[in-house]
């Protein structure tokens, strides 16, 4: 556990809160004022609860072809990646059909009568340009919080912490302790906050973990299938370890749209090792998986 | 073997929660045994966690070309959580064959968790996070809406 060397800084940043422990020495207040403004720029940048976000650029966009940032750009294309590999259901354009059910800026949770009728509207990516066939809110959930939390390891990194672990409400990224030991994480059961499934030794890698219950609203909750425009209900809670966060995240974020007979498919495709949890009370569990499950 | 995805499946998962639900009995010894009994820890193959010991269970099933039987592997640490889990032939020796590989991917099991204020030198707890504090500000509205 920590020493004297051992510190812990907590924050609010991107609607969540957000821990990073040191085992190196307390953060530098310039590294702290760093990572702090890095998490107001990417939350105005990419919010899609702010209208003057990049994310909320093309709310009201005619069909054609824009330019975006190098930023926007790299999730995007990341989110191109996924949609490829759900066959379309993982879909950032999904931003839409979130406020549409309620899910908005103003948290009505209150679904529209014309949920049933909205159109996920279509994109493609090109290096930095944008095509769109008219308005579209983009939802960076499910792989903008693993981006970000890789971004302030690196800003620790830059400002020389080598034994760090970075919580972002609850997905992480760590290195190692001084000692050169594992950061050793407990794994929530989805919907059960006073349960763990299990362990895992985290050392040079980032574990994500995304459920279907923390954000339920009438017979809604976050994670919607954006053809059938119904939420996901076969599958409850994802959890996956990667080299680092994002990819950890986005691996979530695609298992829980993916066929059973694919998981294996994604998660080698991000080098990543998983738990699905299914609706009937069952576990899949990656073949690879090393951390302690308590069965 | 060519079985239906579902119903491999359902074999083993119907197959590792039995393992499992015996091992938290102890063991029944008529039908699972210990192999080796290892008291000196190893490497689990394809990981970095220390096996304490493994048990394993032979499971006997009908298949379209006549009977199959799997051997389930489960690899302990010294609390006896479940750290590694593998699917052998048991009727070629115990030498995982390429078939068996592939019947292995993705195993169910019931995970039945264990309090969090059960377990010990935890530096963090890995959740879904869209409890924002913006969310939680509004529950109680949306609770009495609902």
């Amino acid at each position: 556990m920590m020493d004297k060397r051992g510190a812990e800084f907590t924050f609010d940043g991107i609607g969540t809160s957000w821990c990073i422990l040191t085992d190196d020495g307390s953060l530098r207040e310039e590294t702290v004022e760093c990572v702090l403004c890095y998490m107001r720029v990417f939350n105005a940048r990419f919010s899609r609860f702010l209208n003057d976000s990049e994310a909320s650029a093309f709310r009201n966009a005619e069909a054609g072809e824009y330019p975006i940032s190098e930023e926007f750009a790299t999730l995007l294309s990341r989110a191109d990646e996924l949609r490829r590999l759900t066959g379309g259901l993982y879909d950032p354009a999904v931003g839409g059909l979130l406020e549409q059910a309620g899910y908005d800026a103003a948290y009505s949770m209150v679904p529209r009568p014309d949920v049933v009728q909205f159109v996920l509207p279509k994109w493609e990516i090109t290096g930095q340009m944008l095509t769109i066939d008219g308005p579209v809110v983009f939802d960076l959930g499910g792989m903008g919080k693993g981006f970000c939390i890789d971004r302030v390891a690196e800003i620790l990194e830059n400002h020389n912490h080598r034994h760090y672990l970075v919580d972002g409400g609850g997905d992480m990224y760590a290195t190692t302790k001084r000692d050169g030991g594992p950061w050793r994480v407990a794994i929530e059961y989805p919907g059960k906050p006073d349960v763990a499934v299990g362990t895992v030794e985290l050392e040079n890698r980032g574990i994500a973990v995304s459920d279907s219950f923390r954000c339920r609203w009438k017979e809604w909750h976050h994670i919607v299938h954006p053809l059938l425009r119904v939420p996901i209900e076969t599958v409850i809670g994802v959890t996956a370890t990667a080299r680092n966060a994002w990819d950890a995240d986005c691996a979530t974020s695609a298992l829980f749209f993916s066929d059973e007979n694919r998981c294996d498919e994604v998660a080698k495709f991000l080098r990543s090792r998983y738990l699905v949890f299914r609706t009937d009370g069952t576990t899949r569990v990656s073949p690879d998986w090393d951390g302690v499950l308590f069965v | 073997m060519t079985f239906p995805r579902t119903r491999r499946n359902a074999i083993i998962g119907a197959l590792v929660v039995g393992v499992g639900a015996l091992l938290s009995y102890r063991f029944v010894p008529t039908i699972v045994r210990s192999i080796g009994g290892n008291a000196s820890p190893q490497m689990a193959s394809g990981s970095d966690l220390i096996v304490a010991r493994e048990v394993s269970a032979v499971a006997t099933y009908d298949a379209p070309n006549g009977t199959d039987k799997v051997r389930f592997t489960l690899g302990l640490d010294s609390g006896d959580a479940v750290v590694a889990v593998k699917s052998t032939d048991a009727l070629k020796g115990d030498a995982t064959n390429e078939n068996l590989a592939k019947f292995s991917e993705g195993l169910l099991l019931v995970i039945r968790g264990k309090k969090l204020s059960e377990l010990t030198s935890i530096d963090r707890v890995g959740k879904s996070s869209l409890t924002t504090a913006a969310f939680n500000t509004i529950l109680p509205d949306l609770q009495k809406r609902l």
